[in-house]
């Protein structure tokens, strides 16, 4: 009995030591929760979003970046032109640094050129600079590129390629990141944090006010959000609609929106593995069974509208082709015109760390039994939907894509071309179609592929799109001057803490 | 002279099925330097007897009450920490299970100590040496050894003389031991009840032997009483039990005995069975079960009445019979 | 004597300890290599280049395209030798990862303990000798209610009310002791509090059941009738009796939290071995799966060596052939 009333005694004891030593961020650092740890630090390599939405473009820089409305803002280059079709020339910014003290010069931009369309390195960028035919450094800070054939997607691509220096090599990114961006890398604690500091020869140094940059590993989204309020963290990005609801909620937080969707989700379907599926008409009577604008409401929250096209819409070409709606009753008869009236089975995969799409699942398959239609839904663990999605074995798997760029046709190489071989395998006219409007150069001819593209998609349905939403974010209310564009990037340079 | 002296000792005990009385109204005297026996079938109330009065029944499932007049006190009010100073010092018991009766992770010598530092405040030391004397009082050969053993390394008739050595090491006034043969072989057995002989001739320490075995208490007591139910149902001294048996339970025990020379087919027990304490008939408790009863039996308790002198019975009927 | 027959026995253990362990190395093996699924894929991600020319340099590189038995046998020639391998991940030292997070885990587990051993034993040990007391049921109600409360629950709230209302410690983080003692503690209060509460709601049951036993023995009754104080019987006879199957739960506990701190880890922003474990399997990182399950083996089988050593010194009774 005694040794107890002593412990409560201690424990508050203890408890007045530790007054005052709460969660105070300490000025000039800014703490972001990332959702899970990066491999490495090289952007040849790492597509993941951790990676590339919060740190790549802070410790590294590319030519130049789009901002929260879809403007082209100079970093790395001072200005472009395109002097004919095949041919770019580009000013760039001089006394810049890389953080190991090497001069930026049109040499580093050319080694990453190199770098990427080596084989041997492995980027996931490597197709979109296939076309690379001719770089010539005129000096230090001009630089020529010549393509072997127009590519409209070219500045696009650019606008996202973070540019290393000549006198590294992917092998030492991976664990020293080495960029021109206003953060250095100090530190990484695996699963635990990564630490950047203010890089002191920085091309606008005087304009960063940060001292540290600091990225904590934090899982858990609830777990996440608690941080934030009691303002561990400053910054948590990406943040799902339950967080995203919790933040709006509290008075001394800030919810920050990108201006335009950057998100699609959709359905991948196995046309090829599952001949109900292969079915225009079955396909559609099932999509015209999705209660899309009660999905939009609450599944995201409002935050998301309904998807008028495989595309997003701050795409270029973007045009509103799929009208179909919900109506229930024109399903059931649709699908009483098929082979299929009396119902099927059919198994989709999701991700167990996708909430949004379970909970889309959940009200499909609901309006599906109403048709007959039995959907037996696998929410597997990363690996498991890796396997599934990357040997296309699936009868329908659920993903979400954030777009890159505003040409289609990066879409269209990241998703649909790797379909070729197995859902579109019958349908040779699309796959024509988006091979060669990649690379066309007349305006009016690439629009009317791309329309004729998003026709065909939304008729068989090979993906099939729902929402479109915008990234969310959320901050303390102490913080401002974070951007975050529409692909989800957030930049972090001109960060400050007010009182 | 009387020693101790219980008086109307009933004790009531909370079970399952509401609260029963297993000690009802027992009057009992132990003179100094006597072996006074309780007989009876489990259950019949002669160990709840020596546990009321060693006060080691749970406080808040028993009650008690009545006189028990030890040195001129009544024990019964007095205090815990009072009555700790007469247990293991003034009035000492040994137990019927002796494979559980000794703490496991305690050496013997430790196990025989404790009562001597703790009543007699003796020294380590000193009470190491009393604590072998003892063993080899109780008869167990090589004492010093054994003083450091730890109780699993001996063997039942051992255990049990460690226990006696335990319960003599303050030289109590009082021994009781509750069925402390029973469990033992028979050879053992009589080994035992040997060595208390030899406690009560040395020491004259006074002894109540508990047990159901008729043999045991023929041997060993001077006086015995008979428990039935919770009552004593007969009380005299040995010769008085044995050769002039006046309760018909008692006739019925004695009956049960089987003699060695005498060949039967089958072995007589009495009939009916022992009522549950829970369910007591009303009246004489025997008396569904006496071939002797009438209906005055049943209308209440009979009182114990003095056939002859020290030898009493409750029972309204039948004096000497056959 | 015994301490002679003492050594055998624990030679003998540890004989049996190294054939479990290599079992153990075969299974987890194995198994990490069934599921589907493969480092590969998980490196190079659902958008990245599949061609046979990037597959099969990573393959190499991950040291994926031996045959298996060969695998095998080259992680095992370098366990012996105290290296774990290799990340397939970040290419990091798997040794030092698993021994650093090995390091987070024990802290918070063998603190947690204590702080859960020092209340519940004579927590338990009251209720148990006056069981139907009022200290015995307010003690019963407490144990069932932590233990039904999932310790996420019972984390969550305590960063609600000491972190984000009373703003008292911070939220979640981690420091090493050898690093900032005082910080360490004050990012250890929480975690420690959490899994503690969960282990007092175990161990007092417990305790309580097994003193409810012992203290209706035969061998306390003996200790009652030789008229020793309570404060005696309670030490040597009751608390003596319950050491060794303490022992046991405690020992078990331990070894079941090694792997098991998973939740209070992510809560509290531990990065222990729990969360380090679940995180390589779903990256389906072999080296660092099979790299952290070993060194769990490895803890178990110590700690049951440690246990049965404990029970040969602390019982008597205890048969060593």
């Amino acid at each position: 009995m005694k040794k107890i009333i002593a412990l409560v005694l201690c424990f508050c004891l203890c408890l007045t030591v530790f007054a005052g030593c709460g969660g105070n961020a300490n000025k000039g650092v800014l703490t972001i929760g990332l959702e899970a740890d990066v491999d490495n630090f090289d952007p040849f390599t790492n597509q993941q979003d951790p990676f590339v939405r919060f740190i790549n473009f802070n410790c590294y820089e590319a030519l130049f970046h789009y901002d929260e409305n879809m403007q082209l803002v100079m970093d790395l280059a001072t200005s472009y032109e395109k002097v004919n079709e095949t041919t770019y020339t580009f000013k760039l910014r001089e006394n810049v640094t890389f953080h190991n003290g090497e001069a930026f010069t049109a040499d580093d931009v050319i080694y990453t050129i190199n770098t990427i369309k080596d084989e041997a390195t492995g980027a996931w960028r490597s197709s979109q600079y296939a076309n690379v035919a001719e770089m010539k450094a005129i000096d230090n800070y001009n630089l020529e590129i010549k393509l072997s054939a127009p590519q409209a997607g070219f500045i696009d691509n650019l606008a996202y390629t973070a540019i290393v220096s000549k006198s590294t090599t992917p092998a030492s990114l991976t664990t020293n990141p080495v960029g021109t961006g206003a953060f250095k890398f100090v530190s990484w604690t695996p699963n635990d944090s990564i630490k950047f500091a203010k890089y002191e020869g920085y091309w606008e140094a005087d304009k960063v006010e940060l001292k540290e940059l600091v990225f904590k590993i934090i899982p858990d989204s609830t777990v996440a959000v608690t941080n934030l309020k009691s303002g561990t963290i400053q910054f948590l990005g990406s943040i799902d609609i339950e967080s995203a609801n919790a933040v709006a909620e509290d008075k001394n937080l800030v919810l920050i929106e990108s201006k335009s969707a950057s998100t699609i989700y959709e359905f991948e379907i196995g046309r090829h593995n599952n001949s109900a599926l292969a079915n225009p008409d079955v396909v559609k009577a099932m999509f015209l069974a999705l209660d899309k604008e009660t999905v939009a409401k609450q599944v995201f929250g409002g935050k998301a509208s309904v998807a008028k096209s495989p595309f997003p819409s701050v795409s270029k070409y973007y045009a509103e082709v799929d009208t179909d709606g919900y109506d229930i009753e024109k399903a059931k008869q649709l699908l009483s015109t098929t082979p299929y009236k009396d119902g099927f089975e059919f198994e989709v995969f999701v991700l167990n760390s996708d909430a949004a799409s379970q909970q889309t699942l959940i009200i499909w398959q609901a309006a599906l039994k109403q048709l007959g239609i039995n959907m037996k839904i696998n929410i597997s663990e990363i690996s498991v939907w890796l396997d599934a999605y990357l040997n296309r074995s699936y009868d329908m798997i659920a993903n979400y894509y954030s777009m890159v760029g505003t040409d289609p046709s990066t879409y269209c190489s990241v998703i649909m071309a790797a379909l070729a071989d197995y859902q579109t395998k019958d349908l040779p006219e699309l796959n024509n179609l988006i091979t060669t409007s990649a690379n066309g150069s007349d305006e009016t001819v690439r629009a009317n592929n791309y329309k004729q593209i998003q026709e065909m998609i939304v008729k068989y349905r090979p993906v099939a799109s729902y929402v479109e939403c915008a990234n969310i974010n959320g901050t303390t209310g102490e913080l401002s001057g974070v951007t975050v564009n529409a692909m989800g990037h957030g930049f972090f340079k001109y960060a400050t803490f007010s009182k | 002279m009387n020693i101790l002296e219980i008086k109307n000792l009933t004790t009531k005990l909370s079970s399952d099925r509401g609260i029963v009385t297993a000690v009802d109204n027992v009057n009992l005297e132990l003179r100094k330097g006597e072996i006074l026996g309780l007989v009876g079938e489990s259950g019949c109330g002669k160990s709840m007897t020596a546990m009321s009065v060693m006060r080691l029944l749970p406080k808040n499932q028993s009650q008690i009450e009545g006189e028990i007049l030890f040195d001129g006190k009544d024990m019964l009010k007095m205090s815990e920490k009072q009555v700790n100073e007469i247990r293991g010092n003034k009035i000492a018991m040994i137990f019927q299970d002796v494979m559980t009766s000794l703490n496991p992770l305690m050496t013997i010598g430790q196990q025989i100590m404790e009562p001597m530092m703790v009543h007699k405040n003796m020294g380590k030391s000193q009470a190491r040496k009393e604590a072998i004397e003892l063993l080899e009082a109780v008869g167990i050969p090589m004492p010093e050894k054994r003083v450091d053993e730890y109780p699993n390394s001996l063997s039942g008739g051992m255990r049990q003389r460690v226990m006696i050595a335990i319960a003599l090491s303050c030289t109590p006034e009082i021994l009781i031991a509750d069925e402390p043969t029973t469990a033992l072989d028979v050879t053992i057995q009589a080994q035992i009840l040997e060595l208390m002989k030899k406690i009560r001739e040395k020491y004259g320490t006074s002894i109540i032997m508990i047990s159901h075995d008729l043999g045991v208490i023929s041997e060993m007591c001077d006086r015995a009483a008979v428990m039935y139910c919770g009552n004593i149902v007969e009380q005299g001294t040995i010769d008085q039990i044995f050769e002039n048996p006046t309760h018909p339970y008692t006739r019925g025990l004695l009956k049960s005995i089987p003699v060695l020379d005498k060949k039967v087919d089958e072995l007589y027990s009495i009939p009916g069975i022992v009522p549950p304490l829970y369910d007591l008939p009303s009246g004489c408790k025997f008396a569904d079960r006496c071939l002797r009863s009438c209906n005055d039996c049943t209308e209440k308790l009979p009182e114990l009445r003095e056939i002859e002198e020290g030898h009493l019975v409750r029972c309204i009927g039948g004096e000497k019979v056959e | 004597m015994r301490f002679t027959s003492t050594l055998k026995y624990i030679c003998r253990r540890l004989l049996m300890s190294i054939a479990v362990l290599f079992i153990v190395t075969v299974m987890i093996f194995v198994i990490v290599r069934l599921s589907p699924g493969d480092p590969v894929q998980s490196r190079i991600g659902p958008y990245g280049d599949y061609s046979a020319e990037n597959v099969a340099r990573i393959e190499a590189e991950m040291g994926l395209d031996k045959p298996l038995p060969v695998q095998y046998g080259i992680w095992l020639k370098d366990c012996l030798k105290g290296n774990l391998g290799v990340s397939l991940r970040n290419g990091a030292s798997v040794t030092e990862i698993v021994m650093e997070k090995l390091a987070v885990s024990v802290e918070l587990i063998i603190v947690s303990i204590i702080f859960a051993v020092i209340i519940s034993i004579p927590l338990g040990i009251i209720s148990g000798i006056k069981s139907g007391s009022p200290i015995d049921q307010i003690a019963s109600v407490f144990s069932t209610g932590f233990l039904a409360m999932p310790s996420f629950c019972t984390g969550l709230l305590l960063i609600v009310v000491l972190s984000v209302k009373l703003n008292i410690l911070p939220a979640n983080g981690y420091v090493s002791f050898a690093e900032n003692p005082m910080m360490n503690i004050q990012f250890l209060f929480m975690p420690a509090l959490t899994l503690g509460l969960y282990l007092i709601a175990v161990l007092t049951r417990f305790v309580r059941s097994e003193t409810m036993e012992v203290a209706t023995s035969n061998y306390v009754r003996t200790a009652r009738a030789k008229g020793l104080p309570s404060s005696m019987v309670n030490k040597r006879y009751i608390l003596k009796n319950i050491t060794t199957t303490l022992v046991t739960v405690v020992g078990i506990e331990f070894a079941t939290l090694l792997g098991g701190t998973v939740i209070v880890e992510q809560l509290f922003g531990w990065s222990g071995l729990g969360w380090y474990i679940c995180q390589s399997v779903a990256n389906r990182d072999y080296p660092a799966v099979q790299g952290s399950v070993l060194v769990i083996a490895v803890a178990f089988v110590l700690i049951n060596l440690l246990m049965d050593i404990l029970y040969v010194i602390l019982d008597p009774r205890i048969e060593l052939e």
